[in-house]
This record gives C-alpha cells, sequence and structure tokens, in this order.
C-alpha cells in the first residue's frame, strides 16, 4: 500500500515539474533547463551569503580547532531553515490535502498516508537545508581544508539525514497548527498568527546574526560546554560531518528516533483532526448581510476574501507587507540615528552629496521589498476549477484580471507609500524627488502587478489539490520575483552611473515613464490576449 | 430560444462532439442523455462559451455566443454538474457576488434570494462558509444564484445529483414555471425517470453524434425511455 501512495505522490510532483497543467504534455526541455536555471540562480545567491557567513563564524572556530562546533552550529541553522521552509508545506500538505476524504475512505493505513505524505515535505526540507548545509560545507573546506575522505562522505551523507530532523519538527509544527485549526472557527487567522510568530522569531535571529556570532567567538568555551551538556546531539552531527563513524550512527539513531515518535504521535491524531466538527454557533443570515457593489468592487472584494481565506497566499506573496510596514516603524523609531549616520557620512565625504543619491536609493529600496510580494503572479491559477464562475458570467473577462492587478497596487501600494514618505522625510528629500520616489515606487508596483497577471496566463495551473502548488511552486511567480530583483538590479546600476552626471529626478523620471509605459502594454496584452486565454482556460 | 447548428468540437485526435445540431424552443424542457463521454458536457459548456468550439454555431435568441458572449450570458445561467464555488466565501456572500455581476438591484435581489433560500431551505446555511458546505448544499446554492437573476435559458449538468427529494422537486417545479413563462431549460441527466417525466423534448447522444431527437413521446412511443436509450445505445 506504501508503495501505490508512493507512487501517486511521485506522480503528483512529476506532473507539476515536469508536465504542462494545461495540456497534459511534457514541458519543452527549454522550460524544464529555465526551471533548473532559476533554482540554481537562487541557491548560487543564497548560498553566497551563507559561505560569507560561514567563513566569518570559521575565524574564531578554527583558531579554537573546534571544527565539529561549526558544523554542530550549522546543523542547527539548517534545521531551523529546513523547519522554516517544511513547516509550510507540512500542514497543508498532511491535514489540507483535498484528497484527503478520498484517501481517508479507502483501506489505507493512516501510518502509510502520512508516511508518504512526508515525502512532498522532505523534499521541500531538503532543498531548504541544502541551501544552508552546502554552502557551509564548502566554506570548510576551504578554510580549514578537507580533514578526510570520510569526512566529505559523512558530511554530504548528513544533508539527508538532517532532513530527517527537519521533516519530523515540520510534521510536528503542522500537527499543533492542526490540533489547535481544528478547534477554532477561523483556522485562516490562526495559520497566519503562528507562521508570522514563526517566522518573526526566525528574522529576529537572522538580523542578528552578527551579534551571535561575535557573542560565540567570545564565549567558545561557554558554547562547547553548552552543546557537551544540553545539545549533545549537535556534538555528534559535528563529529559525525568530521569522519567519527560512532557520532554519526548516534545522529542517525536519534534522529530517525525523533522522526518515528512524531510519525506515531501523526498517525494516532490524524483522523480525529480532520474529521474533527466543532460545535461553533452558527452565524445567522439577515436582510442586511444583502448588499450591492459594482461589478468591480464586487470583483476587487472577491480577490480580497479569496487573499485573507489562504494563509499559504498571505504568507507568502503577502509577508513582505509586513516587512514593509515593519521596515517603517523601525526608520519612525531609528529616525534619529539613521539621520546621524548620514551626517556623519557627508562629514567624512564632504564632496558626496547624498541629496543626489539618497532619492533613488530610497525608490529602488522600496521597489525591492515590493517585488518579493508576488500576489498577481498566482492569482489566475487560484481560480483553479471555480473558474467556470466568471467563464460562463457576463462580465468581460479582462475585469477579473485587472481586479486582480489592483489587489497587487493596494496591497503593496499601501505600505511603500508609507515606507517612501517616511523615508523621504527622514532623508529630508525635497518634495519634488519625495513625489517622484512616489511615482517610481507606485509605477514598478503597477508594473508588477500587471506582469504577474500576464506571466500567471501564460503559466495557469487550474488542477490542484493544495493552494501551495500555484502560490508556492509556480513559474509565474518565479518569474515576477526574480524579474523583479533582477530588473532592480539593473537599474541599481543604471542609477549608481547616472548619478555622477544626472540629478535625480531625471532618473526617477525617465524610470517612472519606462514602468508606465511598460504596464500600458502589458495591460492591452491583458485586454485584448490575456482575456481570449482566461475565457477558455 | 437556443440553436446549435453543426457543432463540433474535437480534444486531440478525439472528436467530442460531431456535427450536433438542436433547436430547444421557448417554453421547452430539453432533456439531453448520452452515455458516459458521448459528449454532453461538452455540448452544454460549448453553449455557455466556457469552451471553445472548432466548427459551427450556437445562437442564443439570435446572439451568436462567439459573437456576443456578454450579451448571451446575461440571458442564460449555467450549472455544472460538480459546482466548484467559491470555499472562501459565506453563501449569501457568494450570491451577492453573483448578483453584482448580474447588476440585479437590491429590493429585487433581497426578495429573490429570500424566496429561493426559503424553497431550498437553505436559509439557515447562507451566513456559514462555502467550504462547510455539504455537495448537496453547495448544488442548491448554485441552482439559487442561477435562478436570482431570472434567466431566459438554464444550461444544467445533471442538476439533481446530490439534491435531497424535497429540493429535487422544488427545482422541478421551478423549472416547469419558467418554461411556462416562455422560457426554456436544457438540461442533461443520467435519471431517466426523471427526464421522462419532466422533459418535453429529449436528445440522444452517441459517441458525439446525435442519434435521437425529438419529443418524448415520440422518441419513446409506447416504450420507456430506459428502453429506448439501452436499445439505441448498443
Amino acid at each position: 500500500m506504501f508503495w501505490v501512495l508512493l507512487k501517486k505522490q511521485l506522480l503528483q510532483l512529476n506532473q507539476f515539474y515536469f508536465y504542462n497543467p494545461k495540456t497534459g504534455k511534457r514541458r519543452n526541455p527549454a522550460s524544464i533547463i529555465g526551471m533548473v536555471f532559476l533554482f540554481l540562480l537562487v541557491f548560487f545567491s543564497f548560498g553566497m551569503a551563507v559561505f560569507g557567513l560561514s567563513t566569518t563564524l570559521l575565524v574564531g572556530i578554527a583558531k579554537a580547532k573546534v571544527y565539529w562546533l561549526f558544523f554542530a552550529m550549522m546543523g542547527l541553522v539548517s534545521i531551523f531553515v529546513g523547519v522554516l521552509g517544511g513547516g509550510y508545506t507540512a500542514y497543508p500538505t498532511i491535514y489540507n490535502a483535498k484528497d484527503n476524504d478520498l484517501l481517508i475512505s479507502f483501506p489505507i493505513s493512516t501510518s502509510s498516508l502520512i508516511l508518504v505524505r512526508t515525502v512532498s515535505v522532505y523534499i521541500m526540507t531538503v532543498l531548504y537545508s541544502a541551501f544552508i548545509w552546502l554552502p557551509a560545507l564548502l566554506a570548510f573546506w576551504v578554510v580549514c581544508g578537507v580533514p578526510s575522505v570520510l569526512s566529505v562522505i559523512y558530511s554530504l551523507l548528513l544533508l539527508p539525514i538532517l532532513c530527517i530532523a527537519d521533516v519530523a519538527l515540520s510534521c510536528l509544527l503542522g500537527f499543533i497548527i492542526a490540533a489547535i485549526s481544528s478547534r477554532v472557527k477561523n483556522k485562516s487567522l490562526t495559520t497566519i498568527v503562528f507562521s508570522f510568530l514563526f517566522i518573526g522569531v526566525y528574522y529576529i535571529f537572522y538580523f542578528r546574526t552578527d551579534y551571535y556570532i561575535e557573542l560565540l567567538t567570545k564565549n567558545l568555551k561557554d558554547v562547547i560546554a553548552f552543546f557537551d551538556t544540553k545539545f549533545i546531539v549537535f556534538k555528534f552531527l559535528g563529529e559525525g560531518a568530521m569522519g567519527n563513524t560512532l557520532s554519526l550512527l548516534y545522529f542517525l539513531g536519534i534522529v530517525v528516533a525523533l522522526f518515528l515518535v512524531i510519525w506515531y504521535l501523526l498517525q494516532r491524531s490524524f483522523i480525529g483532526i480532520v474529521t474533527h466538527t466543532s460545535k461553533f454557533k452558527k452565524a445567522r443570515f439577515s436582510n442586511k448581510d444583502i448588499r450591492t457593489r459594482s461589478v468591480g468592487r464586487a470583483l476587487l472584494s472577491k480577490e480580497f476574501r479569496r487573499f485573507w481565506k489562504c494563509p499559504a497566499y498571505v504568507l507568502n506573496a503577502g509577508f513582505g507587507i509586513v516587512i514593509e510596514l515593519g521596515f517603517t516603524v523601525f526608520l519612525i523609531v531609528k529616525s534619529g540615528i539613521i539621520r546621524e549616520y548620514l551626517y556623519s557620512i557627508e562629514n567624512l565625504n564632504p564632496e558626496l552629496d547624498l541629496a543626489v543619491y539618497l532619492p533613488g536609493a530610497i525608490a529602488l529600496t522600496l521597489c525591492f521589498l515590493a517585488s518579493t510580494n508576488a500576489v498577481s503572479a498566482p492569482s489566475v491559477s487560484l481560480e483553479g476549477k471555480s473558474i467556470w464562475i466568471l467563464q460562463s458570467y457576463p462580465v468581460e473577462a479582462h475585469k477579473p484580471l485587472f481586479a486582480k492587478e489592483q489587489m497587487h497596487i493596494i496591497l503593496n501600494g499601501i505600505p511603500a507609500v508609507l515606507g517612501a514618505i517616511t523615508m523621504d522625510i527622514i532623508c529630508y528629500v525635497p518634495w519634488y524627488n519625495m513625489i517622484l520616489t512616489l511615482l517610481f515606487v507606485l509605477s514598478f508596483i503597477s508594473l508588477m502587478g500587471s506582469l504577474g497577471v500576464m506571466s500567471n496566463l501564460r503559466h495557469p495551473n487550474l488542477n490542484w489539490t493544495n493552494e501551495n502548488v500555484p502560490i508556492k511552486q509556480s513559474v509565474s511567480v518565479l518569474i515576477c520575483m526574480f524579474g523583479g530583483w533582477v530588473l532592480i538590479g539593473i537599474l541599481a546600476v543604471v542609477f549608481l552611473i547616472s548619478a555622477f552626471f544626472l540629478p535625480p529626478y531625471i532618473f526617477l523620471s525617465i524610470i517612472s515613464l519606462f514602468f508606465i509605459g511598460l504596464c500600458v502594454l502589458i495591460n492591452k496584452w491583458i485586454r485584448t490576449k490575456g482575456a481570449t486565454i482566461f475565457a477558455t482556460l | 430560444m437556443l440553436k446549435i447548428s453543426h457543432l463540433t468540437k474535437t480534444f486531440g485526435e478525439k472528436k467530442a462532439v460531431d456535427n450536433l445540431t438542436l433547436h430547444i424552443r421557448p417554453g421547452e424542457i430539453y432533456g439531453f442523455i448520452g452515455h458516459n463521454g458521448a459528449g454532453k458536457t461538452t455540448t452544454l459548456k460549448s453553449v455557455v462559451g466556457i469552451l471553445e468550439f472548432d466548427e459551427g454555431e450556437i445562437l442564443i435568441n439570435n446572439l451568436s455566443i462567439k459573437e456576443y458572449p456578454i450579451e448571451v450570458k446575461r440571458m442564460i445561467a449555467y450549472i455544472p454538474d460538480n459546482p466548484d464555488l467559491y470555499d472562501f466565501m459565506t453563501g449569501i456572500q457568494y450570491l451577492n457576488f453573483v448578483a453584482d455581476i448580474f447588476k440585479i438591484p437590491a429590493k429585487e435581489r433581497a426578495e429573490r434570494i429570500n424566496k429561493y433560500a426559503d424553497l431550498f431551505e437553505l436559509r439557515s446555511d447562507l451566513a456559514e462558509a462555502i467550504s462547510s458546505y455539504s455537495h448537496g448544499m453547495k448544488q442548491k446554492l448554485a441552482v439559487i444564484s442561477a435562478l436570482i437573476h431570472e434567466p431566459k435559458l438554464i444550461i444544467m449538468d445533471e442538476p439533481f445529483v446530490g439534491l435531497d427529494p424535497k429540493a429535487a422537486h422544488t427545482l422541478k417545479e421551478i423549472m416547469r414555471e419558467i418554461c411556462d413563462n416562455g422560457g426554456a431549460i436544457f438540461f442533461s441527466t443520467h435519471v431517466l425517470e426523471v427526464a421522462e417525466k419532466l422533459c418535453d423534448m429529449v436528445a440522444i447522444i452517441k459517441n458525439g453524434k446525435l442519434i435521437t431527437s425529438g419529443t418524448m413521446e415520440n422518441v419513446k412511443g409506447d416504450a420507456s425511455l430506459e428502453s429506448v436509450f439501452l436499445e439505441l445505445e448498443e
């Protein structure tokens, strides 16, 4: 039975990655190569940051010659990141899959069902953990040399072993969310709150990485003692990576035992959670609930309802909004320090005129933050099997598409505008440059909104059983996010070069016009060709 | 009301619908029956404008679905066989959404929603999320959403599946009432007894081709519709 389910799961994954969901035919080699290239690009970019972090960490550790500590620490980070990635996948994959009812009605053991579901989670954790572990390994070999062949083999083997711990902890997190969600009415809100808390903790650690590395280096003996006593499992990991077979086996044993315990917990509780019916007070319908809206507002309202009711959508496409708002609050709180910092830069470099650089830098920073929110990019796919509603109703096909774009602009525009105004005030940017900064940012956001809709029309996937598929595993999301980052990167270079001879308002104006022009062209395509595609998807 | 002329739709190498011609007049309840995969859903989706067809013409009140899709869709309503509705909405939010699309004024909207909510006994569930509805409740909601804009032509794909007997009876009465007032119904079903009692006209499709059509009396004669169907399907 397990192998039958596993085959179905792998077929599903294979279908998603290598087959066009619309035609059912295998994707052409060029698009597969494109996907692989994008993945490698992300891996390389992220890997460079981890490599840098690892080399910083290795400085103190290499001096003290406690090499196992490096692997213990990176293993811990790897697990943390793996759980962050796998946690998002575990809850919907295990508890919210649309074929749960069907499979539960079959003579399939819960243990097999859960084990197979963890395969998808495992694959996700391997990807996330690999982003940490592999660059860390490389950094170690570069800085400290290769201890032995056995060390190389074991340290590579440790990646799939670490991911067993990742998947166990991700599934535990999924279980906790599911157990609480099944007992509250607003499940979406519960999931969102939990996720934000988890991510908040992650980012607190992330932004204080330098501080923790410094703390570690100064208190190495205490840290070693801590791992020796409280976190010995990670010491086994560290020693295993250095070529110690017994330590590797101990670590493997502990991780497998952890997985088995959590697997047991999940299988015992699974049916109870997915079939749990809570006794909530029923909402009462009254005539006050009957409201009229224009067609445009009805379509926009529908998009927002879907957004707020879907935790995966909020967390993946909207998390950057929280970052932007947090960034704005940070700017307000630290405005004094920021101003002092800017004064000190000007004092150190009297020839440097920050007024030349600030507007563009502010605009590009906000655009970069906004480009992480791919709100419109999965929006067509999210229509899923209910697309027949808009196709069969008397509404021009471009209107729902523009509603998706509008939602993108509103969700991204508000925090961006607040951020831009705050930064411009703190940095004493003249009013005309402030207006142009706003224009720049809003035109970029509009462009990304329309690009998201267009790319999703070109790469739709309506056949999903889990909302994570169109939101997280989507070509259009990748195109928009990376396309946005590449565009910002290019513009940053152009800006730095042009700052020598062009006043900032010219750069901002020209690029804003460019964005607006591109947006108009894309929207024209959406209104014509895009609408035709949508009407017959 | 509805003229389907030489409709042909091919999926890859398979002709799902092959040169189908049907005419549904005002006042008729037209049943459309056939084996699984015969081409019923393809035909219905083509009529509604969800599926592009390769050849032929579909006219609703002399307007082509291809050339005047918006105008045609204002006159019709569609209920698919397995209505995937917006799970993220409540029942009333969905009905408001549909009513907004069809620009139904507040007063008429309230009257119709209350009327159909009571008829289909869905009033107590309208404020609940659609995600909590059973299949039958979703079907009822889909039916209500199809009726609130008082369409001239209703296209339904196996509308009785999932409906309890009372709701099915209510739907049949509403169908009759619509046709008595000059509207028309074109629906597919596997429940031949219902088709036999309810339909004025019937068409039988097999492997994409129309094999017979006409009044119920002419098609079935003295035999039951089931025996006629089984004989034609051989």
